[in-house]
């Protein structure tokens, strides 16, 4: 045999190596994966979800960039002691338009996938201000930066259409209007009537509104923040559940 | 092709195949012939010059 | 002109950062832009120099090409101190929150600074360099591609690290775990780890071996699965092309799946396939004996990585993943024990014959100890993926625990034996600055590791416990605060088992240095002539 057809069997070798693992590892995914997008039993069905309000978007964007998820879950598990210290346990539906999910995967703090309406927009501010104001035992930084940082909103279009792009069921009129809606949210005493007809799914109009960090002056990521925490698991429509045998 | 179906069929036939799979490697992996090559390959880290 | 093309492309690319931070739809891509300038910006400087300095002097290009792999060896150790730092500075914040210094110095920002440092800083370079120096040697051949395309794959990592670090104290961050950079620090990353994968193969491609040594098959499945993990898990479109943020493509329960898929690999692959790597080839080349049995290292590489891939849903049992797939991570979780304690017993049984070797030899009770901890971590894992145990676990300390079991013990300390290993070698040295602060580091890491790994385990219990318990009317116990209250002793515990570590950390980067310097210690030899063989 010349050396150039022993240099090809090895070649050979080193492409089977290659395409070898690659089948191999391919497996176990396309299987796990895969159905989830194909079984319709996957995401339950439920009333009441609906997408962020751009305000409500800006405040989990600013969740994301502080990195909360390192300590807070938001997937309350179907057992005694969570549902009594949390409530309902969550459903997939619930997140069905998180882009990304923000489960968590530690609670160095509580589970807060359903601390919306729990606390006062007051409690939150002075909550993320300073922590141990309010719970002495609390490790948590404090954020109260978020109050005198001024909300960058010009070009929440974008961010909505990006979220279109990726499958958020956004109207055009929602995108249209987006830098509109956070400033009606977040401004006590404001004409809402937009808001409340381009936000209302299932005749229920479920947004929180108002002036949440305080400070009427002007709109701060404060604001974004406590309106993100104050819808947290508040969408779903529970009375009308029913939950799916086998799934 | 229900979720049923797919689920019956990879705890019977899919399982099947890849214990299938997995004794045909040992198998090969093990043949007598194999050991030769087996004791050059493990000596390939002392050969190197350099 | 050698550097001059490279000089060039370095500075068409500190334009291109220049002109990013100019057009930028927002004040936070400005800044990173502008990090990214001046980092290239040094970088052209550097490389401008080096065109003056060596001119038309031709090098020597026949034998190895080392030059990266020395670098990769003091940039690990490097790495390896920040990170263990980072480690402990979070520790500190857990502790003591008063150590939060917001925005940039939060908790929150720290914490994926330090996970980043040890795993893809500390780990990558680690895999990076001795996967170059390890295909050379098992291949007798130089890297593939001319010196351009390894020395491309060796800085755009580390500029991947920077710009990555740098993000997350800034707040760019995708919120997903061990996936944080923002898409266009991904996107740079996919274009090195190609060129990585194909300096891997090209290598492998004009070996003068026949066969390929195992050691290479466990860093190219490491390669190309990650690529796979990698791509797929950050898929998303960005808002704008000259700003910060995207929305990942995938949302809710499959979101949760992909990430986990990912996230469960890269221990998967990332810190077990390539690190095994290096074990495979670094153990026996330390105890002078071919591995132990070479067929079983083969059912261990095809037993492994197809086993791992499914163990990701593990890390979401209970939560609103369907039921199935909960169900079939574990199942394949469980499996994993046996190809793992597989890899572990072929390792361990290299040294028959030569256990004496453990006494005399520091650097070979470092590798053993690291499998003695790969094998605790591997059997730990599969009883932390039964469900019943996971409901208990999960959310909670232990598994961090786990994870440091896994990380400092396994991924550290082979890292640090290969490292000592290849110091001497690498500059020409007879022998290590000094075998007995070997010694000294694998005493210190070790003891760091255990304190480490049983407070957060009785952390971990008994933050399960509280949340659990309920009194004689049926009512819970404990608020949430008091658990976080309870815990407070452990985190102490941990930040100084992360000091000690770290000082084993320090002692190693001096040996390092001052071998490299070539300085010898001066110190009684570890074991005495006469030490009497066992009866």
């Amino acid at each position: 045999m010349s050396i150039l057809d022993k240099h090809k069997i090895i070649e050979k070798n080193v492409s089977l190596l290659l395409v070898g693992s690659l089948v191999v590892v391919s497996i176990g995914g396309l299987v796990e994966i895969a159905p989830l997008f194909y079984f319709q039993n996957t995401i339950e069905k439920v009333e009441g979800m609906r997408p962020y309000t751009p305000l409500e978007l800006a405040g989990r964007n600013i969740y994301i960039r502080e990195g909360c998820y390192a300590c807070h879950s938001q997937m309350i598990r179907p057992f005694r002691d969570e549902v009594e210290r949390y409530g309902q346990y969550s459903l997939a539906a619930e997140s069905m338009y998180d882009h990304p999910f923000q489960w968590g995967s530690k609670r160095t703090g509580p589970d807060i996938a359903r601390v919306g309406g729990r606390y006062s927009n007051e409690w939150q501010v002075k909550h993320l201000t300073d922590p141990r104001s309010l719970v002495p035992e609390s490790i948590m930084p404090k954020y109260g930066f978020l109050s005198k940082t001024k909300l960058d909103f010009e070009n929440f279009g974008a961010h909505l259409r990006a979220n279109q792009l990726v499958g958020v069921p956004y109207s055009a009129q929602q995108v249209e209007n987006a830098i509109a809606d956070v400033v009606a949210q977040a401004t006590t005493d404001a004409d809402i009537s937009g808001l409340e007809e381009r936000y209302t799914y299932d005749e229920r109009f479920s947004v929180p509104l108002g002036d949440f960090d305080g400070n009427p002056e002007e709109i701060t990521e404060m604001d974004a923040m406590v309106a993100y925490l104050q819808m947290l698991g508040t969408l779903v429509d529970f009375s009308t559940y029913v939950p799916e045998e086998s799934r | 092709m229900t979720y049923e179906f797919l689920r019956d069929f990879s705890i019977t036939w899919g399982l099947f195949y890849l214990f299938t799979a997995f004794i045909c490697v040992v198998l090969f992996v093990l043949r007598p012939k194999a050991k030769a090559e087996a004791e050059d390959a493990a000596n390939i880290p002392f050969r190197e010059d350099g | 002109m050698r550097h001059l093309s490279g000089t060039i492309i370095l500075g068409i690319g500190t334009l291109l950062a220049v002109l990013g931070a100019a057009f930028s739809a927002d004040p936070l891509f400005r800044a990173h832009a502008l990090i990214l300038a001046l980092t290239l910006g040094i970088a052209t400087i550097v490389m401008a120099r080096l065109v003056q300095v060596n001119g038309n002097k031709e090098i020597d290009k026949s034998g190895y090409m080392d030059e990266p792999i020395r670098i990769g060896v003091i940039l690990t150790v490097f790495w390896g101190v920040i990170g263990f730092l980072g480690g402990v500075v979070i520790a500190t914040q857990l502790a003591w929150p008063d150590f939060n210094w917001g925005p940039y110095l939060n908790f929150g920002r720290v914490r994926p600074v330090h996970t980043s440092a040890v795993v893809f800083a500390f780990g990558g370079t680690a895999l990076l360099t001795t996967s170059f120096y390890v295909v050379q040697r098992t291949c007798r051949a130089r890297l593939w591609g001319g010196d351009g395309l390894a020395w491309f794959v060796f800085w755009g990592y580390q500029l991947f690290i920077v710009m990555a670090a740098t993000g997350y104290l800034l707040g760019i961050t995708q919120g997903r775990e061990y996936a944080e950079p923002e898409w266009y620090v991904d996107i740079w990353l996919t274009i090195v780890w190609v060129a990585y994968l194909v300096v891997f193969l090209g290598t492998l491609v004009k070996r003068k071996e026949k066969h390929i040594y195992v050691a290479n098959w466990f860093y190219l499945a490491f390669i190309v699965t990650i690529a796979m993990l990698h791509v797929v898990n950050n898929l998303a479109v960005p808002v704008s092309f000259l700003g910060i943020k995207s929305y990942s493509l995938f949302s809710g329960v499959q979101d949760a799946m992909v990430q986990w898929w990912y996230g469960h690999n890269a221990v998967g692959f990332f810190l077990t396939a390539g690190f095994l790597g290096m074990m495979y080839y670094f153990l026996p080349k330390q105890a002078q004996r071919p591995v132990y049995s070479y067929r079983l290292s083969i059912i261990h590489f095809w037993s492994l990585i197809f086993l791992y891939i499914w163990a990701g849903p593990h890390h979401l049992h209970y939560t609103a993943l369907p039921d199935w797939t909960q169900t079939l991570g574990m199942a394949f979780s469980i499996m994993l024990w046996m190809p793992s304690w597989g890899g572990m017993i072929n390792g361990l049984m290299t040294l028959s014959g030569a256990w004496d070797k453990i006494r005399t030899d520091p650097i070979i009770r470092m590798m053993v100890m690291s499998l003695a901890f790969y094998g605790m971590s591997t059997f730990e894992g599969p009883v932390m993926a039964i469900k019943a145990v996971n409901s208990l676990s999960h959310y909670t300390d232990w598994t961090i625990g786990h994870v440091h079991s896994g990380a400092l013990g396994w991924v550290g300390m082979i890292t640090f034996g290969s490292l000592y290993f290849l110091v001497p070698r690498l500059w020409g040295r007879k022998q290590l600055y000094s075998l007995r602060l070997v010694n000294w580091h694998f005493w210190l890491a070790t003891l760091g590791i255990v304190i480490y790994v049983s407070a957060l385990w009785v952390a971990g219990i008994t933050q399960g416990l509280m949340w659990k318990e309920y009194d004689s009317q049926g009512f819970l116990v404990y608020s949430f605060a008091e658990s976080v209250a309870a815990l407070y002793p452990y985190y102490v515990l941990r930040m100084i088992a992360g000091l000690l570590y770290l000082t084993g950390g320090l002692i190693m980067a001096w040996n390092i240095y001052k071998t490299i310097r070539g300085d010898v210690r001066n110190e009684k030899p570890m074991a005495s002539p006469a030490a009497q063989p066992a009866e």
